[in-house]
C-alpha cells in the first residue's frame, strides 16, 4: 500500500477502505500519531474534513484564509455569540494557521491532572523525551528580543517598565522570513505545521490521508468501532458530493480537536456516560488596542514572541491569564475592533499604530465547568456551543483589561480602547478606573477564543471523564481521542506543544491496541 | 454565525405575517452575476447597514463600490445552509416595519429610513436588553466588515502594505514521495 494524500474531487464514487488505525483530523494530535504508527509499520488512514491547501493557495488573501482555512469560515462561535471561536479546519489542522508559539506543558498543570483528575502516568518526566524530539523535528527554537516586531517589543518594554516577568517564546519554524501571514498560511513553509513535516513523513511511509472527507458517524458493533461512516466534500463548495467513504479498521482514534471530536462522538451516540461535549475550555481571550504615536505595524514581522504568565496565578477562585500580543491584519482587525461608521472608520485609519495586548484567561483550574459541545436539533451537521460566562470570568475579564491597559500606557500609547460595544477610551492612568464602570455581558465586551481544549475529558474515572489515562474511550476496546480534547484542563499557554507531546506519547497505547 | 435561539424565538414570528410586514423596503439593482443566498429585498436591507458602516469618506472606498452586500453574498453561499438561512431571517426581521414599530417605534422599514434614523436602529439593536438582538447586531456587523476589508481598496486605505514576493502560486504540490516505498514491519518506539 503506496501512501498518498487524496483530495474529494478524486473520490467520485463510494469507496471502502480497511487499515490497521483510521485517523480523524490531521491536526496537532492526528499529525504526530499518524506519523507515530506509521513509524511502526502500520496501515493507516486520515480522514480530513478540511481541504488540502498549501503554499502555492496562501496568498495572503484574508478572507480566503478564514473562509478556506478556518472553522466555519472564521465565524465558529459559541450560541450566542459572546465568544468567537478561531479553529483551523484544513490538512495539517491548527498547525497550518496558528502563530508558531511553542510551549512544554506547565507543571502545575500536569499535576493538577494528576491529583484532581486523576491521570496516571502522564506528567514531566514521561512528556519530556517527547518534547524534545518534537523541539528537533520541528525546529522549535527561541525567537529573540532583538528579533521580536514593534507589536511584540510594546509588549517587553511595556512589561519591564511595570517589573512584570516577561519572556522570549519559541517558535516552530525554520528559514523564516517574518511576513506577519503566519494565520492565514505560510507561503514559504517555513511554518513547520504538520502540513509540511510530519504529515508528508507519514505518507511517505505508506499512510493515505484523504481531505475534504468529513467523519458523520462511527459505527459500533457492542464495545468496539467497526467502522467510520465520512461524506464526500466538494473542495469548490463544501458541500457533501453525496458520495461516501468508510474506514473499516482494527482501532480508530479520534483527532478532530476539542468541539469536533466531542461531536463526532455524540453523533455516533456516544455519550460517555453524559461526560461526551461536558467541560470545554476556551482559554476565554479579551483584547485592549492601543494607538502609538510611532509605526507598529502589528500586521507584519513574526506575530508572537513575548509573553508574559504574571498573573497566570491570582490565587484560589481568581481567574488568572496569560499576556501575549496578536497580529492585526487588517480584516481580522475590523472584526475585532469595536465601534461602528466613522467612528470604526477611525480606527482602521490608524491601523499602522495599532497595537493590542491579549490576556488569555486560564480556565477550568478553579472548579469552573467550562462550557459544552452539543448537536442542534434542527440540522445535527452543525454544533451548538454554550459556554457560560459568569461573574468569576467578568472579574477576570476586567481586571486583565486594566493591566493590559496599563502595559500599554507605560510602553507609550497616546490612547487604548477596551474591547466594549462602546469601547471605554484610556489616555492616561486615571483612565483606568473607568474599566471598573464598564459593562460586562455577553455581546457588551468581546470575548474570544483561539484554543480549545476539553470535551472529552481525560481522568481517573467513567463517571468524571470520557477516555482513560492510555487516551482510550472508556467504553470501548479500540476507540482513542487523540486531540486537545482530552485535557482535563485549560493549560495557561498556547496549547500546540501540550497536544503534540500527548499524542505522540498516547501513540504507544494506540499502537498498542491494533495487536490487541 | 448566527445561532438557534434568535431564529427559533417569537422575534422572528413577527417577519411572517402582518400588514405591516409588507410594507416596501429598499430596492436596489441586483449584480450581474446574480445572488447565490440572499433574496432582492435582503441584499438591499444588507446593502443599507453597510452604507451606515462605511459612509462616504476621502481615500476609502464606499460600501456601494466595495460591494459589501454581494461579496456577504458568496460567503453565505458556501456556510452551512441552515446558517445562510438564519442570515436571511434575521434580515427579514431587521427591515420588518412591524418589529420597527414594536422596538424602535417607527414603521417604515429600516431600509427605506433617513441615514439618522437607521443609525438610531442599529444603536438600539446593539443596546439593546435583548442578547437576542444584541447578537443578532454583532451578527450582521461580522458579516458586513468582513465583506467590505476583503475589498482590496478598503485593505490599502489602512495603510497595511502585504509582503510581495513570497508567494508562488505554481509552487508544486506535494502528494506522495516519488520514491516511496512502505516499510513493514519497522517498529519504532518512542
Amino acid at each position: 500500500m503506496s501512501g498518498r494524500i487524496h483530495t474529494g474531487d478524486e473520490l467520485t464514487e463510494d469507496r471502502v477502505l480497511t487499515c490497521d488505525v483510521c485517523i480523524v483530523g490531521s491536526g496537532a494530535g492526528g499529525g504526530v500519531l499518524g506519523l507515530e504508527l506509521a513509524r511502526r509499520g502500520l496501515d493507516v488512514v486520515m480522514l480530513e474534513e478540511g481541504g488540502y491547501h498549501t503554499r502555492r493557495d496562501f496568498d495572503g488573501d484574508e478572507l480566503r484564509a478564514y473562509t478556506e482555512l478556518y472553522q466555519e469560515q472564521g465565524n465558529r462561535a459559541t450560541a450566542d455569540l459572546s465568544v468567537g471561536i478561531f479553529q483551523g479546519r484544513t490538512v495539517g489542522g491548527g498547525t497550518t494557521i496558528n502563530w508558531c508559539a511553542s510551549f512544554r506543558t506547565p507543571p502545575e498543570i500536569l499535576a493538577r491532572w494528576r491529583d484532581v483528575h486523576g491521570v496516571k502516568g502522564l506528567d514531566t518526566q514521561a512528556l519530556t523525551p517527547h518534547w524534545d524530539w518534537l523541539e528537533e523535528r520541528l525546529n522549535i527554537r527561541d525567537w529573540p528580543i532583538e528579533r521580536a516586531n514593534r507589536n511584540n517589543q510594546i509588549l517587553w518594554e511595556g512589561l519591564g517598565k511595570l517589573g512584570y516577568s516577561r519572556g522570549t517564546v519559541k517558535r516552530n519554524v525554520k528559514n523564516c522570513a517574518a511576513l506577519g501571514a503566519c494565520g492565514l498560511g505560510c507561503p514559504t513553509d517555513a511554518k513547520q505545521s504538520t502540513l509540511v513535516t510530519l504529515i508528508p513523513e507519514a505518507v511517505t511511509l505508506g499512510m493515505r490521508l484523504y481531505s475534504n472527507v468529513s467523519a458523520r458517524r462511527l459505527e459500533m458493533a457492542g464495545p468496539r468501532v467497526a467502522a467510520v461512516h465520512a461524506d464526500v466534500l466538494d473542495p469548490g463548495t463544501d458541500r457533501p458530493t453525496g458520495k461516501r467513504l468508510t474506514v473499516k479498521a482494527k482501532v480508530t482514534a479520534v483527532c478532530g480537536g476539542a468541539i469536533n471530536s466531542a461531536a463526532l462522538l455524540l453523533r455516533s451516540g456516544l455519550t460517555g456516560r453524559g461526560q461526551v461535549g461536558k467541560r470545554l475550555y476556551l482559554h476565554p481571550v479579551v483584547v485592549t488596542n492601543a494607538r502609538f504615536p510611532e509605526r507598529v505595524e502589528a500586521y507584519t514581522g513574526a506575530p508572537l514572541t513575548v509573553y508574559s504568565r504574571q498573573f497566570i496565578d491570582r490565587g484560589p477562585g481568581k481567574l488568572g491569564w496569560l499576556i501575549e500580543v496578536p497580529p492585526i491584519l487588517p480584516l481580522l482587525g475590523a472584526v475585532t475592533l469595536s465601534g461602528f461608521g466613522p467612528a470604526h472608520q477611525d480606527l482602521m485609519a490608524g491601523l499602522p499604530h495599532a497595537n493590542a495586548v491579549l490576556s488569555i484567561c486560564l480556565d477550568g483550574v478553579h472548579g469552573d465547568e467550562g462550557g459544552t459541545v452539543a448537536l442542534r436539533g434542527d440540522d445535527p451537521s452543525r454544533l451548538e456551543v454554550n459556554y457560560p460566562l459568569e461573574p468569576f470570568h467578568w472579574e477576570g475579564f476586567r481586571e486583565a483589561l486594566k493591566v493590559a491597559a496599563r502595559i500599554q500606557l507605560a510602553a507609550g500609547a497616546e490612547l487604548v480602547l477596551s474591547p466594549h460595544s462602546d469601547p471605554v477610551l484610556i489616555r492616561e492612568e486615571s483612565d483606568v478606573a473607568k474599566l471598573d464602570d464598564a459593562p460586562y455581558a455577553p455581546l457588551e465586551c468581546r470575548v474570544l477564543s483561539a484554543h480549545q481544549m476539553g470535551g472529552c475529558a481525560m481522568g481517573g474515572s467513567p463517571d468524571s471523564s470520557v477516555v482513560d489515562s492510555t487516551l482510550r474511550y472508556w467504553d470501548a476496546d479500540n476507540l482513542f481521542v487523540v486531540d486537545g480534547s482530552v485535557f482535563p484542563t485549560a493549560l495557561g499557554v498556547n496549547p500546540m506543544e501540550t497536544i503534540m507531546g500527548v499524542a505522540r506519547w498516547g501513540s504507544q497505547h494506540v499502537a498498542a491496541a491494533v495487536k490487541a | 454565525m448566527l445561532k438557534r435561539g434568535l431564529v427559533g424565538g417569537a422575534l422572528l414570528a413577527l417577519g411572517g405575517s402582518g400588514v405591516l410586514v409588507l410594507r416596501e423596503g429598499l430596492v436596489l439593482p441586483l449584480p450581474e452575476e446574480g445572488l447565490r443566498v440572499l433574496g432582492p429585498r435582503e441584499y438591499a436591507t444588507l446593502q443599507a447597514v453597510a452604507r451606515r458602516a462605511f459612509p462616504p469618506r476621502a481615500g476609502w472606498p464606499d460600501a456601494d463600490t466595495a460591494r459589501v452586500a454581494f461579496t456577504a453574498d458568496k460567503l453565505l453561499a458556501r456556510s452551512a445552509p441552515s446558517a445562510a438561512k438564519e442570515v436571511r431571517e434575521l434580515l427579514g426581521l431587521f427591515d420588518n416595519a412591524l418589529a420597527g414599530l414594536l422596538f424602535t417605534g417607527h414603521v417604515t422599514p429600516f431600509s427605506r429610513l433617513a441615514p439618522e434614523a437607521q443609525d438610531a436602529v442599529l444603536e438600539d439593536w446593539r443596546t439593546s436588553r435583548l442578547a437576542l438582538r444584541r447578537s443578532g447586531y454583532h451578527a450582521l456587523r461580522t458579516l458586513v466588515y468582513s465583506a467590505y476589508y476583503a475589498h482590496p481598496a478598503a485593505v490599502a486605505a489602512t495603510g497595511f502594505v502585504a509582503p510581495q514576493g513570497f508567494h508562488d502560486p505554481n509552487a508544486p504540490v506535494w502528494r506522495e514521495a516519488k520514491d516511496s516505498a512502505r516499510t513493514s514491519g519497522t517498529e519504532v518506539t518512542p
